[in-house]
């Protein structure tokens, strides 16, 4: 095994991270070369201080903000919430379709004296058109679904770093 | 994903909040830990921190992944580079570009470090780790802060950070060398040895 690879393995150090055989090869070299030795020493001390440094204390409002929020999802998803949930929602859109069923009433009443065939076709073409309306709220009126979280994983802009690979 | 994490998940979705209290108790270290050296100040981190918990919370009837950590991290993550593409002045590719290069026959050189022991009689080279990693590009920083604060396989970081296991492991070991390098002075200080 070279050095290159070594410097590479021994930063697969979790359990599952290498294969008995792996890391067999792994020992052996590392009982061959100072180098690399000295350079897992090095890396188990920096890594190890680093896991130990203290954090700042997470600040008693943020952690209690955090359980309103969680107190506020659980109360949210009683049947009646949701329920509520649901018509505040839709509520623009609802309103909308009862106005236009009443224009659909108005409608009927003002061509009430015209003949059967000019009857029905106006009031084929507002019905058409009282549908496309519905349909367009619905697809433009709010969901009732959250977003979820981002599915593509978003990069830093501008990579200044070399890309290039230790293997 | 470890099992009391599980079990909290499933407490809190039965409508226990005290479940919900321990996750994010249990969960405060690794991931506050990871926002901290991905930020610039602690105001910032507690922000990020509380939007994550509450984005966390409207999804977790949705939640199915394997691994918990690694989603709350997805979502840190996404927050931190959304509010870093809004933030200014932004970082001059050029000074990146110098801070990534690693020095190769200096990096070779391994350092006699204060060894555990002097580290455990109370000489906390945390602050100093925490300043020379802000010094990091994004990608290296970020990769080993969700190591050393999540102790997260780099299969997974790969998976986050959407690239191949070998530019992780490269971003790792630049990481490692560059704050070698940085935290040199403070080694020779601390324990009177020049490398
Ligand atoms: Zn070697």
């Amino acid at each position: 095994m070279k050095c290159k690879m070594a410097v590479r393995q021994l930063l697969l150090d979790q359990p599952d991270e290498q294969t008995a055989w792996q890391q067999r090869r792994l020992e052996r070299h590392l009982a061959d070369c100072a180098d690399c030795r000295a350079q897992r020493a090095e890396w188990r001390e920096l890594t190890a201080a680093a896991r130990a440094a203290a954090l700042p204390p997470l600040a008693a409002a943020t952690r209690q903000r955090i359980m309103d929020a969680g107190r506020r999802a659980l109360a949210e998803r009683g049947p009646s919430a949701r329920f509520r949930r649901v018509v505040s929602t839709w509520q623009p859109a609802l309103a909308a379709a009862a106005v236009l069923l009443l224009l659909v009433g108005g409608l009927r009443l003002a061509t009430k004296s015209r003949s059967n065939a000019d009857w029905d076709d106006s009031v084929d073409q507002q019905l058409e058109h009282i549908g496309q309306t519905l349909a367009a709220l619905s697809s433009d009126g709010p969901g009732i679904r959250d977003s979820v979280p981002d599915e593509a994983e978003p990069t830093w802009d501008e990579s200044p770093e070399p890309e290039e690979q230790i293997i | 994903m470890g099992q009391p994490a599980k079990k909290w998940i499933a407490a809190y979705r039965q409508g226990d909040i005290e479940a919900l209290g321990c996750l994010v108790e249990y969960y405060r270290r690794p991931l506050f830990g990871f926002i901290l050296r991905m930020t610039t100040s602690v105001a910032d981190a507690e922000d990020i921190f509380q939007e994550v918990w509450f984005r966390a919370i409207r999804h977790l009837d949705s939640y199915r992944e394997k691994n918990f950590l690694s989603w709350l991290f997805r979502i840190a993550r996404n927050l931190v580079i959304d509010r870093a593409r809004h933030a200014k002045p932004r970082v001059h590719l050029a000074d990146a570009e110098a801070a990534a290069e690693p020095t190769p026959w200096e990096a070779r050189i391994p350092f006699r470090g204060p060894g555990p022991d002097r580290l455990a009689q109370g000489h906390d080279l945390g602050p100093r780790i925490a300043a020379a990693l802000q010094r990091l590009p994004p990608e290296q920083r970020e990769v080993f802060a969700m190591r050393m604060e999540g102790g997260l396989p780099f299969k997974e970081i790969a998976r986050l950070q959407a690239t191949s296991i070998n530019t992780v492991l490269a971003r790792m070991h630049y990481a490692l060398i560059k704050l070698r390098q940085e935290l040199k002075k403070d080694y020779e200080d601390f324990s009177g040895v020049r490398t």
